[in-house]
C-alpha cells in the first residue's frame, strides 16, 4: 500500500510575498489620501500647534489683509505666554462672546424652526417638494451672498427699517447692524436663514424612517398626533437628533464668510468670530493667529469628541 | 347577528380598486383568518376594518355599532402589527399602558389589565424591560398584551409571526391558539401561512386579487375547495390536476383523459353532472399506491422521484404526461424507475369546470 | 336570519372632511409665514436690481420696478469695479469656472478611488487613515491654512521658481484636499452598501482592483456620482477663504470679485448693479440646486448623517 503520509521534504521551497506587497493597487491608489491624513490633517495640525507656541510676526508688517501675506516671519519661543497675550486681547474676548452667542442663537433656532418645519412637512400636506425647495435654497447659496444679502435687509437706509418707514410706522427701528451690542444677533439671523434647509432636511429623513407601524399602533391605542411626536417620535429620533447638533454646531465654529459680506467685522470689530480673528492676525501677528485656531480647535474637540466616543466607542464591530 | 361586518367594501388606493362589493361577517368569539398571498387585499380589508385607511364606498359595523366614521381609537379594537411596533423608549409595562395613561383612565384600573395581560402571556418578569432587550418572541407577546390591555371587542393581527423563526412561530401559533380559548374574543388574523390558517382558524377566508375565494373551515377549505385557485392554494405537496372532460357513460357520468376513463359515481356533485371540459382534482394523500378496484379511476406509471421523509413518503410520478404526486405512509420499497399502479379515491376528489374553475 | 336588512342605515362610504380644519390652517399658515422669511430677500434682491438708480434713491424696498431695465446686470457683469480693474464680474465667472471644474473632477475621482479601497480593499492602517480623514473634516480650515500655505510655496517645480502657492492649480489642489473627508465617506458608505457577492463573484472570475473598479463599480454607482458632483459643484463655487488665500489675485473667482465690487466700494453704492452681481454669482449653484431637486437633499443627508 502506498504511504499517502506528507514528507518535510515533499514542500516547494517558496518565499512568500512580503506583507506591503500585497493588496499594492489598494494602497497605490490611497496615495492621496495618505498624504492629504498624514501630512496634511496630521502633519499641518501639529505644525500649527508648535507654532502657537511661538510669537511668530511677519516682517514686514502685511499691509493688506486680501490676501494675506505669508513672507518671512521671526519667532521666538514663548510657551504658553502667547496664550496669555491672545485672552487678553479685547478682539480675541468679543470674538469668543461673539462665537457663544451666535452659535447658540443659530443652533435654537436652526433645530427650532427646523425641526417645525419637518413636522408640518410631514403631515401630507400639498406642494411638498415646493415647500421643501422653498426652505432649504439658501443652503445652495455662498456665505458671501447671504451675508450681502441680509446687509441690504437689514441696513437702517435701505432695508426693514425703510421700508417701514415708508409705510408709515416711524416709530419702527430696527438698527442691529450698527448696534454694537446686537450686531452679532442680526448676523444670526442671517445664519439661520442659510442653516435652516440643512436641518429641516435630515429632521424630514429622520422622520420618514420611522416606522410607519408605530404611527398605526398610536392611532388604535387612541394617541393624539402631537403626544405621539412629543413621547414616542422624538425620542426615537435621538440618534439623528445628537449627529445632526454636532455636525451643524462643528461647522458654525467655522463661520467666517458671512461676517465679512455682512458686517466686515464692524462696527469696529464688535462682530468678530473667531475665524475672522484668525485671519486678520494671519499677516500680521502669526503667533497668536495660530494660537486663536488652536482654540477654535479645541472648541472643536469639546463638541466632537464626546459624540465620537459614545458613537463609535460602544458599538462599533 | 355578527359581531363584525363589512358591507359593500370598497378601497381605492388612486385609480386601483384594491376591494370591490367586498361582504363579510364574523361571528362573536370566531376566530377568522385572511389567508392570501401578498397583494390579495388582507391586509387592506384589515386595515380599513381598523379605520387606518380611507374606505371609498360600503360600511364597517362593530358589536353593532357602525362605525364607518370613526377613528380607530373609538372602534374598540385591538391591534397587533407584523414589525410589533413597541415604543422603543418605554418599558414593556409602560408599553401596555400608555394608551390607557393617555386617555385618563384610572391607575388601578390600568394597573389590574396590565397585570391579567402580562399573566395571560407570561410576561410578568418582563414588565420592567425595554424592547430592545427582548427577543423577537417577546416582543411579539409585548405587542399583543398592549392589543389586550385595551379590553377591546375584536381582536386584529396583521401578520404577527411573519418576522419570527420556525421554530419561534410554531409556539407563538400554540399561544395563540390557547389565548383564544381562554379568552373567547373575537378575532381577525392576517396571514399568508397555510399552516397557521388552518391550524388557528374557525373559518378561513382565502382572498385573491381582492376578491374572497372562499369562506369556510378549515376542513371544508381543504376537503371541498370551491375553485381551482382554492384548490391549488391550500394543501402542500398542492394538489394534482388532471384535465379531461365530463362525459356520460354507461354506468354513469365519467371522466374521460387521454390516458384513461375515471367514474364519477362515486364523486359528490353540487349540481346535476354536465358534459363539458373540466379538470380532475385529486389530493397526493387520497391516491393509493396498488391496482385499481372496480369503481375507482386509477392508472400506472414509472416512479420519478421518491422522497422518504420518515412518517411518510413522497413518490413523484406521472399519469400519461401529467407529473403525478403520490403521498404513502410509512416507508416504501418504492425505487426510481419502477413502474407502479395507482388509484384515485373519488369520493374525496375535487371536479372543476375548466372554463369557469368553478367546483362541479 | 337576515343580517343585511338590519344594517342598511347610518354613515358609509367615505368620511366627510370639514371644509376647514383649524389644524390644517395653521399649518399651511406656519408654512407660508416661515416661506416669506425665505423668499422675501430674494424677491427684494430681484426686484432692486431690475431699478434704475433713480428709482432706488426714492422708492419703496419691496415695491416692483417702474421701468424694469437689465442695465444694472450688464454693468454688473462687464464694467463694475473690483479693486483695481473694472471689468465686472465676468472674469470672475470664468475663473470660477477654471477652478471649479477640474477641482470637482478631481476631488471626486479621487474620493471615489478612496471610498471604494476602504470599502473592499482593506489594507492594515486603511481604516486609521479614514479615521483621521474624518477628524480632519471637522477641524476648523484655519488652523490649516498657514502651514498649507507655506508647504505649497515649498511645492515647486524643480529647477524652476515655479511653486504652487498663489496659482489657480494651487486653489484645486485645495479643494482637493479639502473635499476629501466627505468625498470617501460617501463613497465608503455607497460602495460597502453594494452587495458584496457582486464583488467575490469577479474577483473569482479574476479581476483585480483596477478592473472591478471600472467595468463593475462604475457603471453601478451614477447616482452617487451625480450627488458627489453636485455637493462638490456647489461648495467649490461658494467657497470664498480658500480661493481669496490660494488662488492668487489674477485668478480671484466669483465669490471674492462680488465682495470686492459690493465692499470696496467708496461713494455712492448702487444697490441695483451689486444685487444683479449677487444674483449672477449665486446663479450657479442655484441653478444645480433645482435642477437637482431631490438628489441634492439625498446628497447633503448621506453626507451629514454619519452610515
Amino acid at each position: 500500500m502506498t504511504d499517502m503520509s506528507v514528507k518535510s521534504s515533499d514542500y516547494a521551497v517558496t518565499r512568500p510575498r512580503p506583507k506591503i506587497f500585497r493588496n499594492l493597487s489598494s494602497k497605490f491608489a490611497a496615495i492621496p489620501m495618505m498624504f492629504v491624513a498624514l501630512v496634511v490633517f496630521v502633519g499641518c495640525t501639529l505644525w500649527s500647534l508648535m507654532f502657537s507656541f511661538t510669537n511668530a510676526v511677519s516682517l514686514p508688517p502685511a499691509v493688506h489683509l486680501f490676501p494675506p501675506d505669508f513672507s518671512a516671519y521671526v519667532s521666538h519661543f514663548i510657551g504658553f505666554r502667547g496664550y496669555e497675550q491672545l485672552f487678553a486681547q479685547d478682539k480675541w474676548s468679543v470674538s469668543v462672546h461673539n462665537i457663544f452667542a451666535y452659535g447658540i442663537c443659530a443652533l435654537t433656532g436652526e433645530f427650532l424652526l427646523g425641526f417645525l418645519l419637518a413636522v408640518f412637512i410631514d403631515q401630507k400636506i400639498r406642494f411638498e417638494d415646493g415647500f421643501r425647495t422653498i426652505f432649504l435654497y439658501p443652503f445652495a447659496l455662498s456665505g458671501i451672498v447671504t451675508g450681502l444679502v441680509w446687509e441690504w435687509m437689514l441696513n437702517p437706509a435701505f432695508g426693514l427699517e425703510k421700508s417701514m418707514h415708508d409705510l408709515g410706522l416711524t416709530w419702527f427701528s430696527f438698527d442691529w447692524v450698527a448696534n454694537r451690542d446686537m450686531v452679532i444677533y442680526a448676523v444670526a439671523i442671517a445664519g439661520v436663514w442659510q442653516g435652516t434647509g440643512l436641518v429641516m432636511a435630515l429632521m424630514l429623513a429622520g422622520l420618514r424612517g420611522i416606522d410607519d407601524d408605530i404611527w398605526k399602533a398610536s392611532r388604535v391605542d387612541g394617541i393624539p398626533k402631537w403626544r405621539t411626536y412629543l413621547f414616542i417620535v422624538i425620542p426615537m429620533m435621538r440618534p439623528v437628533f445628537i449627529t445632526s447638533l454636532v455636525l451643524v454646531a462643528a461647522n458654525i465654529v467655522r463661520t467666517f464668510d458671512i461676517v465679512v459680506a455682512m458686517t466686515g467685522g464692524g462696527p469696529g470689530y464688535q462682530s468678530y468670530l473667531p475665524a475672522n480673528y484668525v485671519y486678520e492676525k494671519l499677516s500680521t501677528a502669526l503667533g497668536q493667529s495660530l494660537a486663536a485656531s488652536a482654540t477654535m480647535m479645541v472648541f472643536v474637540i469639546i463638541i466632537v469628541a464626546p459624540w465620537a466616543f459614545y458613537e463609535f466607542g460602544r458599538k462599533r464591530t | 347577528m355578527a359581531h363584525v361586518s363589512v358591507r359593500d367594501l370598497e378601497v381605492k388606493f388612486g385609480a386601483l380598486r384594491v376591494l370591490q362589493h367586498l361582504n363579510l361577517d364574523v361571528g362573536k368569539g370566531e376566530f377568522l383568518v385572511l389567508l392570501g398571498s401578498s397583494g390579495c387585499g388582507k391586509s387592506t380589508l384589515l386595515n380599513a376594518i381598523a379605520g387606518l385607511l380611507e374606505i371609498s364606498a360600503g360600511q364597517i359595523y362593530i358589536a353593532g355599532d357602525n362605525v364607518t366614521w370613526k377613528e380607530p381609537a373609538e372602534r374598540h379594537i385591538g391591534m397587533v402589527f407584523q414589525s410589533y411596533a413597541l415604543y422603543p423608549r418605554m418599558t414593556v409595562e409602560g408599553n401596555m399602558s400608555f394608551g390607557l395613561r393617555t386617555q385618563g383612565a384610572p391607575a388601578d384600573e390600568i394597573q389590574k389589565r396590565v397585570a391579567s395581560a402580562a399573566e395571560l402571556l407570561h410576561l410578568e418578569p418582563l414588565l420592567k424591560r425595554k424592547p430592545s432587550e427582548l427577543s423577537g418572541g417577546q416582543r411579539q407577546r409585548v405587542a399583543i398584551g398592549r392589543a389586550l390591555c385595551r379590553d377591546a371587542e375584536v381582536y386584529l393581527f396583521d401578520e404577527p409571526l411573519s418576522n419570527l423563526d420556525a421554530k419561534l412561530r410554531a409556539e407563538l401559533r400554540v399561544e395563540l391558539k390557547k389565548l383564544h380559548i381562554r379568552l373567547g374574543s373575537t378575532m381577525i388574523y392576517v396571514t399568508h401561512d397555510q399552516v397557521e390558517a388552518m391550524t388557528l382558524a374557525d373559518r378561513i377566508a382565502i382572498m385573491n386579487a381582492g376578491v374572497i375565494q372562499q369562506l369556510a373551515p378549515p376542513a371544508e377549505v381543504y376537503g371541498k375547495p370551491k375553485n381551482l385557485f382554492v384548490a391549488g392554494f391550500i394543501g402542500s405537496p398542492s394538489m394534482n390536476m388532471i384535465e379531461g372532460s365530463v362525459a356520460k357513460g354507461s354506468n354513469g357520468p365519467e371522466f374521460r383523459t387521454a390516458n384513461g376513463t375515471v367514474p364519477l359515481a362515486r364523486y359528490p356533485f353540487i349540481a346535476p353532472p354536465q358534459e363539458g371540459a373540466a379538470i380532475l382534482g385529486v389530493r397526493p394523500e387520497h391516491i393509493e399506491i396498488g391496482q385499481t378496484q372496480p369503481g375507482q379511476g386509477g392508472g400506472s406509471g414509472q416512479v420519478v422521484v421518491v422522497e422518504a421523509m420518515g412518517p411518510e413518503t413522497i413518490v413523484y410520478t406521472r399519469f400519461g404526461d401529467t407529473p403525478l404526486t403520490i403521498r404513502a405512509e410509512g416507508d416504501l420499497s418504492v425505487k426510481i424507475d419502477d413502474s407502479i399502479s395507482y388509484a384515485f379515491d373519488v369520493a374525496k376528489a375535487s371536479l372543476f369546470g375548466k372554463a369557469s374553475g368553478e367546483r362541479l | 336570519m337576515s343580517m343585511s336588512a338590519t344594517l342598511a342605515s347610518g354613515p358609509s362610504g367615505p368620511k366627510p372632511k370639514r371644509a376647514f380644519d383649524p389644524v390644517r390652517i395653521g399649518i399651511y399658515a406656519v408654512l407660508v409665514v416661515a416661506s416669506m422669511y425665505f423668499l422675501v430677500p430674494l424677491y427684494v434682491m430681484v426686484v432692486t436690481s431690475l431699478k434704475d438708480v433713480a428709482e432706488i434713491r426714492l422708492g419703496n424696498v419691496f415695491s416692483l420696478p417702474a421701468h424694469p431695465t437689465f442695465d444694472p446686470w450688464i454693468k454688473a457683469w462687464s464694467t463694475a469695479c473690483t479693486g483695481l480693474y473694472c471689468e465686472g464680474l465676468s472674469p470672475g465667472f470664468w475663473k470660477s469656472v477654471y477652478i471649479t471644474i477640474p477641482s470637482v473632477v478631481i476631488s471626486v475621482i479621487v474620493g471615489s478611488l478612496n471610498g471604494y479601497s476602504l470599502a473592499n480593499w482593506r489594507f492594515k492602517g486603511s481604516e486609521t487613515l479614514f479615521t483621521i480623514l474624518l477628524i480632519g473634516n471637522f477641524l476648523p480650515y484655519q488652523v490649516l491654512i498657514y502651514p498649507l500655505a507655506r508647504l505649497t510655496s515649498n511645492m515647486c517645480l524643480p529647477g524652476t521658481d515655479l511653486c504652487l502657492y498663489s496659482t489657480i492649480y494651487c486653489v484645486i489642489f485645495i479643494h482637493t484636499v479639502f473635499g476629501m473627508p466627505l468625498l470617501t465617506l460617501l463613497f465608503r458608505n455607497y460602495f460597502a452598501s453594494l452587495p458584496n457577492e457582486l464583488f467575490k463573484a469577479a474577483r473569482i472570475d479574476g479581476a483585480g482592483f483596477w478592473r472591478i473598479f471600472f467595468q463593475i463599480m462604475l457603471p453601478m454607482s451614477l447616482p452617487i456620482f451625480v450627488v458627489a458632483i453636485i455637493l462638490q459643484v456647489t461648495g467649490i463655487w461658494n467657497d470664498f477663504l480658500f480661493g481669496v488665500i490660494f488662488a492668487g489675485q489674477p485668478n480671484y473667482p466669483m465669490t471674492v470679485q462680488l465682495n470686492n465690487i459690493v465692499n470696496s466700494i467708496q461713494g455712492v453704492r448702487e444697490y441695483n448693479v451689486d444685487m444683479a452681481a449677487t444674483i449672477l454669482t449665486a446663479a450657479v449653484p442655484l441653478i444645480v440646486y433645482f435642477v437637482s431637486g431631490r438628489l441634492f437633499v439625498r446628497g447633503i443627508a448621506a453626507g451629514a448623517v454619519k452610515g
